[in-house]
Protein backbone atom coordinates (compact mmCIF):
# COMPACT_ATOMS: atom_id res chain seq x y z
CA UNK A 1 0.00 0.00 0.00
CA UNK A 2 1.27 3.45 -0.85
CA UNK A 3 0.95 5.17 2.51
CA UNK A 4 2.09 8.78 2.63
CA UNK A 5 3.01 11.42 5.14
CA UNK A 6 1.35 14.66 4.10
CA UNK A 7 2.14 18.15 5.39
CA UNK A 8 -1.25 19.85 5.29
CA UNK A 9 -2.34 23.42 5.96
CA UNK A 10 -5.95 23.90 7.08
CA UNK A 11 -8.16 26.87 7.77
CA UNK A 12 -9.31 26.54 11.37
CA UNK A 13 -12.83 27.08 12.67
CA UNK A 14 -13.16 27.34 16.45
CA UNK A 15 -9.68 25.84 16.72
CA UNK A 16 -10.59 22.80 14.58
CA UNK A 17 -9.16 22.12 11.09
CA UNK A 18 -11.66 22.06 8.20
CA UNK A 19 -11.10 19.30 5.60
CA UNK A 20 -12.44 21.18 2.57
CA UNK A 21 -9.99 24.04 3.19
CA UNK A 22 -6.91 21.78 3.22
CA UNK A 23 -3.87 22.60 1.13
CA UNK A 24 -1.06 20.07 0.75
CA UNK A 25 2.35 21.68 1.32
CA UNK A 26 4.38 18.52 0.76
CA UNK A 27 4.29 14.74 0.95
CA UNK A 28 6.50 11.67 1.07
CA UNK A 29 5.90 7.95 0.63
CA UNK A 30 6.13 6.28 4.01
CA UNK A 31 8.15 3.03 4.08
CA UNK A 32 6.33 0.27 5.94
CA UNK A 33 9.03 -0.09 8.63
CA UNK A 34 8.72 3.59 9.49
CA UNK A 35 4.94 3.37 9.44
CA UNK A 36 5.11 0.46 11.91
CA UNK A 37 7.60 2.31 14.13
CA UNK A 38 5.45 5.46 14.26
CA UNK A 39 2.37 3.44 15.20
CA UNK A 40 4.13 1.07 17.58
CA UNK A 41 5.77 3.90 19.52
CA UNK A 42 2.58 5.96 19.59
CA UNK A 43 4.03 8.98 17.78
CA UNK A 44 0.57 10.05 16.62
CA UNK A 45 -2.83 11.16 17.78
CA UNK A 46 -6.20 10.53 16.21
CA UNK A 47 -8.08 13.80 15.88
CA UNK A 48 -11.46 14.69 14.46
CA UNK A 49 -11.66 17.55 11.99
CA UNK A 50 -14.65 19.22 10.34
CA UNK A 51 -15.68 18.17 6.84
CA UNK A 52 -16.93 21.67 5.98
CA UNK A 53 -17.22 24.97 7.78
CA UNK A 54 -20.07 24.79 10.29
CA UNK A 55 -20.06 20.98 10.41
CA UNK A 56 -19.44 18.82 13.46
CA UNK A 57 -15.87 17.47 13.77
CA UNK A 58 -16.46 13.90 12.57
CA UNK A 59 -13.67 13.23 10.08
CA UNK A 60 -10.93 11.14 11.69
CA UNK A 61 -7.32 12.04 10.86
CA UNK A 62 -4.06 10.51 12.13
CA UNK A 63 -1.66 13.38 12.93
CA UNK A 64 1.98 12.77 13.87
CA UNK A 65 3.23 13.90 17.27
CA UNK A 66 6.63 13.86 19.00
CA UNK A 67 8.23 14.79 15.69
CA UNK A 68 11.65 15.25 17.32
CA UNK A 69 11.51 11.58 18.31
CA UNK A 70 10.31 10.57 14.84
CA UNK A 71 13.25 12.47 13.33
CA UNK A 72 15.69 10.75 15.71
CA UNK A 73 14.26 7.39 14.66
CA UNK A 74 14.49 8.36 11.00
CA UNK A 75 18.09 9.50 11.29
CA UNK A 76 19.09 6.22 12.95
CA UNK A 77 17.38 4.41 10.07
CA UNK A 78 19.10 6.64 7.49
CA UNK A 79 22.55 5.96 8.99
CA UNK A 80 21.85 2.21 8.87
CA UNK A 81 20.80 2.51 5.22
CA UNK A 82 24.03 4.37 4.45
CA UNK A 83 26.04 1.57 6.11
CA UNK A 84 24.22 -1.05 4.03
CA UNK A 85 24.77 0.95 0.85
CA UNK A 86 28.46 1.29 1.76
CA UNK A 87 28.74 -2.50 2.13
CA UNK A 88 27.00 -3.00 -1.24
CA UNK A 89 29.36 -0.56 -2.97
CA UNK A 90 32.55 -1.35 -1.05
CA UNK A 91 33.51 -4.51 -2.93
CA UNK A 92 34.55 -5.11 -6.50
CA UNK A 93 31.17 -6.44 -7.58
CA UNK A 94 28.32 -3.94 -7.65
CA UNK A 95 24.85 -5.43 -8.07
CA UNK A 96 22.75 -2.82 -9.78
CA UNK A 97 19.40 -3.97 -8.29
CA UNK A 98 20.83 -3.87 -4.74
CA UNK A 99 22.24 -0.39 -5.23
CA UNK A 100 18.96 0.78 -6.77
CA UNK A 101 17.03 -0.58 -3.79
CA UNK A 102 19.45 1.04 -1.31
CA UNK A 103 19.19 4.43 -3.01
CA UNK A 104 15.41 4.26 -3.23
CA UNK A 105 15.06 3.41 0.47
CA UNK A 106 17.47 6.20 1.35
CA UNK A 107 15.59 8.66 -0.84
CA UNK A 108 12.23 7.71 0.76
CA UNK A 109 13.62 8.06 4.30
CA UNK A 110 15.22 11.44 3.49
CA UNK A 111 11.95 12.78 2.04
CA UNK A 112 10.01 11.65 5.13
CA UNK A 113 12.63 13.35 7.31
CA UNK A 114 12.32 16.53 5.26
CA UNK A 115 8.53 16.66 5.79
CA UNK A 116 8.99 16.23 9.55
CA UNK A 117 11.81 18.80 9.66
CA UNK A 118 9.74 21.42 7.84
CA UNK A 119 6.93 21.03 10.37
CA UNK A 120 9.41 21.16 13.31
CA UNK A 121 11.58 24.01 12.04
CA UNK A 122 9.07 26.26 10.26
CA UNK A 123 5.62 25.43 11.62
CA UNK A 124 6.19 24.14 15.16
CA UNK A 125 3.78 26.69 16.66
CA UNK A 126 1.17 26.38 13.89
CA UNK A 127 -1.74 24.11 14.94
CA UNK A 128 -3.28 24.73 11.51
CA UNK A 129 -0.39 22.88 9.84
CA UNK A 130 -0.27 19.14 10.52
CA UNK A 131 1.67 16.11 9.35
CA UNK A 132 -0.97 13.45 8.67
CA UNK A 133 -1.06 9.86 7.42
CA UNK A 134 -2.90 9.60 4.14
CA UNK B 1 -7.87 6.29 8.45
CA UNK B 2 -5.35 3.48 8.29
CA UNK B 3 -3.24 3.45 11.44
CA UNK B 4 -2.28 -0.17 11.00
CA UNK B 5 0.00 -1.29 8.20
CA UNK B 6 -1.42 -4.84 8.51
CA UNK B 7 -4.77 -3.36 7.49
CA UNK B 8 -3.09 -1.92 4.43
CA UNK B 9 -1.59 -5.28 3.49
CA UNK B 10 -4.94 -7.06 3.87
CA UNK B 11 -6.77 -4.35 1.93
CA UNK B 12 -4.39 -4.57 -1.00
CA UNK B 13 -4.59 -8.37 -1.12
CA UNK B 14 -8.40 -8.27 -0.88
CA UNK B 15 -8.75 -5.79 -3.75
CA UNK B 16 -6.34 -7.91 -5.80
CA UNK B 17 -8.62 -10.92 -5.15
CA UNK B 18 -11.81 -8.98 -6.01
CA UNK B 19 -10.50 -7.76 -9.38
CA UNK B 20 -8.98 -11.18 -10.10
CA UNK B 21 -12.38 -12.73 -9.38
CA UNK B 22 -14.04 -10.35 -11.86
CA UNK B 23 -11.56 -11.81 -14.36
CA UNK B 24 -13.12 -15.25 -13.84
CA UNK B 25 -16.48 -13.80 -14.94
CA UNK B 26 -15.39 -11.40 -17.67
CA UNK B 27 -12.94 -11.89 -20.50
CA UNK B 28 -9.72 -9.90 -20.87
CA UNK B 29 -9.22 -8.81 -17.26
CA UNK B 30 -5.79 -9.39 -15.76
CA UNK B 31 -4.42 -8.18 -12.43
CA UNK B 32 -0.72 -7.54 -11.89
CA UNK B 33 1.10 -6.94 -8.61
CA UNK B 34 4.65 -5.74 -9.00
CA UNK B 35 5.70 -5.63 -5.37
CA UNK B 36 4.99 -6.95 -1.90
CA UNK B 37 2.33 -4.97 -0.05
CA UNK B 38 4.95 -3.46 2.30
CA UNK B 39 6.74 -1.64 -0.53
CA UNK B 40 5.85 1.97 -1.36
CA UNK B 41 4.87 1.53 -5.00
CA UNK B 42 4.71 5.20 -6.00
CA UNK B 43 0.94 4.95 -5.92
CA UNK B 44 0.74 1.84 -8.09
CA UNK B 45 -0.56 -0.87 -5.76
CA UNK B 46 -2.07 -2.96 -8.58
CA UNK B 47 -2.21 -2.76 -12.35
CA UNK B 48 -5.39 -3.98 -14.01
CA UNK B 49 -5.50 -4.70 -17.74
CA UNK B 50 -9.12 -4.59 -18.81
CA UNK B 51 -11.57 -3.51 -21.55
CA UNK B 52 -11.63 0.27 -21.87
CA UNK B 53 -15.23 0.63 -20.65
CA UNK B 54 -14.79 -1.52 -17.52
CA UNK B 55 -15.02 1.44 -15.14
CA UNK B 56 -18.27 2.56 -16.81
CA UNK B 57 -19.71 -0.85 -15.96
CA UNK B 58 -18.30 -0.79 -12.42
CA UNK B 59 -19.69 2.75 -11.93
CA UNK B 60 -23.15 1.54 -12.95
CA UNK B 61 -22.93 -1.46 -10.61
CA UNK B 62 -21.78 0.84 -7.79
CA UNK B 63 -24.74 3.12 -8.44
CA UNK B 64 -27.56 0.71 -9.33
CA UNK B 65 -26.34 -2.68 -8.12
CA UNK B 66 -26.08 -4.19 -11.61
CA UNK B 67 -25.20 -3.35 -15.20
CA UNK B 68 -25.97 -4.65 -18.67
CA UNK B 69 -23.04 -2.82 -20.27
CA UNK B 70 -21.09 -5.19 -22.53
CA UNK B 71 -17.32 -4.93 -22.29
CA UNK B 72 -15.36 -3.84 -25.34
CA UNK B 73 -12.41 -5.58 -26.99
CA UNK B 74 -10.11 -2.58 -26.60
CA UNK B 75 -7.75 -3.09 -23.68
CA UNK B 76 -6.32 -0.42 -21.40
CA UNK B 77 -4.07 -0.46 -18.34
CA UNK B 78 -5.33 0.97 -15.06
CA UNK B 79 -3.44 2.06 -11.95
CA UNK B 80 -5.18 0.95 -8.76
CA UNK B 81 -4.39 2.44 -5.37
CA UNK B 82 -5.85 0.92 -2.21
CA UNK B 83 -6.55 2.84 1.00
CA UNK B 84 -7.97 0.49 3.60
CA UNK B 85 -9.38 3.31 5.74
CA UNK B 86 -12.23 2.67 8.16
CA UNK B 87 -13.49 6.26 7.91
CA UNK B 88 -13.89 8.91 5.23
CA UNK B 89 -11.31 9.69 2.56
CA UNK B 90 -10.38 13.35 3.03
CA UNK B 91 -9.34 16.05 0.60
CA UNK B 92 -5.60 15.82 1.42
CA UNK B 93 -5.50 12.08 0.71
CA UNK B 94 -7.44 12.53 -2.54
CA UNK B 95 -5.06 15.31 -3.64
CA UNK B 96 -2.17 12.86 -3.23
CA UNK B 97 -4.02 10.15 -5.18
CA UNK B 98 -4.48 12.62 -8.04
CA UNK B 99 -0.83 13.74 -7.76
CA UNK B 100 0.21 10.10 -8.18
CA UNK B 101 -1.89 9.97 -11.37
CA UNK B 102 0.27 12.75 -12.82
CA UNK B 103 3.41 10.79 -11.87
CA UNK B 104 2.08 7.72 -13.68
CA UNK B 105 0.88 9.02 -17.07
CA UNK B 106 1.45 5.63 -18.70
CA UNK B 107 -1.91 4.46 -17.34
CA UNK B 108 -5.18 5.19 -19.16
CA UNK B 109 -7.25 5.30 -15.97
CA UNK B 110 -6.67 5.62 -12.23
CA UNK B 111 -8.89 3.87 -9.67
CA UNK B 112 -8.80 4.39 -5.93
CA UNK B 113 -10.40 1.88 -3.58
CA UNK B 114 -11.28 2.26 0.09
CA UNK B 115 -12.90 4.32 2.81
CA UNK B 116 -16.53 4.41 3.82
CA UNK B 117 -17.17 7.60 1.87
CA UNK B 118 -15.49 10.66 0.38
CA UNK B 119 -15.62 14.06 2.05
CA UNK B 120 -17.05 17.00 0.08
CA UNK B 121 -13.53 18.32 -0.53
CA UNK B 122 -12.31 14.91 -1.72
CA UNK B 123 -15.27 14.61 -4.15
CA UNK B 124 -14.45 18.00 -5.67
CA UNK B 125 -10.79 17.04 -6.17
CA UNK B 126 -11.87 13.75 -7.81
CA UNK B 127 -14.39 15.47 -10.11
CA UNK B 128 -11.78 17.98 -11.29
CA UNK B 129 -9.20 15.23 -11.93
CA UNK B 130 -11.77 13.20 -13.86
CA UNK B 131 -12.09 16.05 -16.39
CA UNK B 132 -8.50 15.39 -17.53
CA UNK B 133 -8.11 11.61 -17.24
CA UNK B 134 -10.62 8.97 -16.09
CA UNK B 135 -10.11 8.96 -12.31
CA UNK B 136 -12.51 6.92 -10.19
CA UNK B 137 -12.91 6.06 -6.53
CA UNK B 138 -14.72 2.96 -5.26
CA UNK B 139 -15.69 3.13 -1.57
CA UNK B 140 -16.42 0.09 0.61
CA UNK B 141 -20.11 0.29 -0.32
CA UNK B 142 -19.33 0.34 -4.06
CA UNK B 143 -16.97 -2.62 -3.67
CA UNK B 144 -19.67 -4.57 -1.79
CA UNK B 145 -22.06 -4.07 -4.72
CA UNK B 146 -19.35 -5.08 -7.22
CA UNK B 147 -18.61 -8.22 -5.19
CA UNK B 148 -22.33 -9.09 -5.14
CA UNK B 149 -22.46 -8.74 -8.93
CA UNK B 150 -19.38 -10.94 -9.35
CA UNK B 151 -19.65 -13.66 -6.67
CA UNK B 152 -16.64 -15.85 -6.02
CA UNK B 153 -16.70 -18.98 -8.17
CA UNK B 154 -15.76 -22.31 -6.58
CA UNK B 155 -12.53 -23.55 -8.16
CA UNK B 156 -14.10 -26.90 -9.14
CA UNK B 157 -16.78 -25.06 -11.16
CA UNK B 158 -14.53 -22.54 -12.87
CA UNK B 159 -14.83 -24.22 -16.26
CA UNK B 160 -18.60 -24.77 -16.14
CA UNK B 161 -19.39 -21.48 -17.86
CA UNK B 162 -17.62 -19.54 -20.50
CA UNK B 163 -16.72 -16.06 -19.19
CA UNK B 164 -18.97 -13.26 -20.46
Amino acid sequence: MSQKLILVKYIMEDGIPVDETSENLGSAYLPDELHEAILHKGFYSEINIKETQGAEPEISVIALENLDEVINQLEAEIFELIKVAHIHTGGEVHIRTEIERDLRKLSDALKVREICKVKCDEYADRPDILVILG
Amino acid sequence: MSKNSEKGRKGELAVCAIFSNIGTHERNIEVIRDNKTCTPERGVDLVVFCPHNTSNKLDEIAEKGDSEIGLSNTEISVRVQVKNFSGAIGKATMEEFVEDSKKNPQFAEHWGVGGLRLTKGAKEVLENANKNVPTKWYTADSITKIQAQYPERPFVNLNDETPK
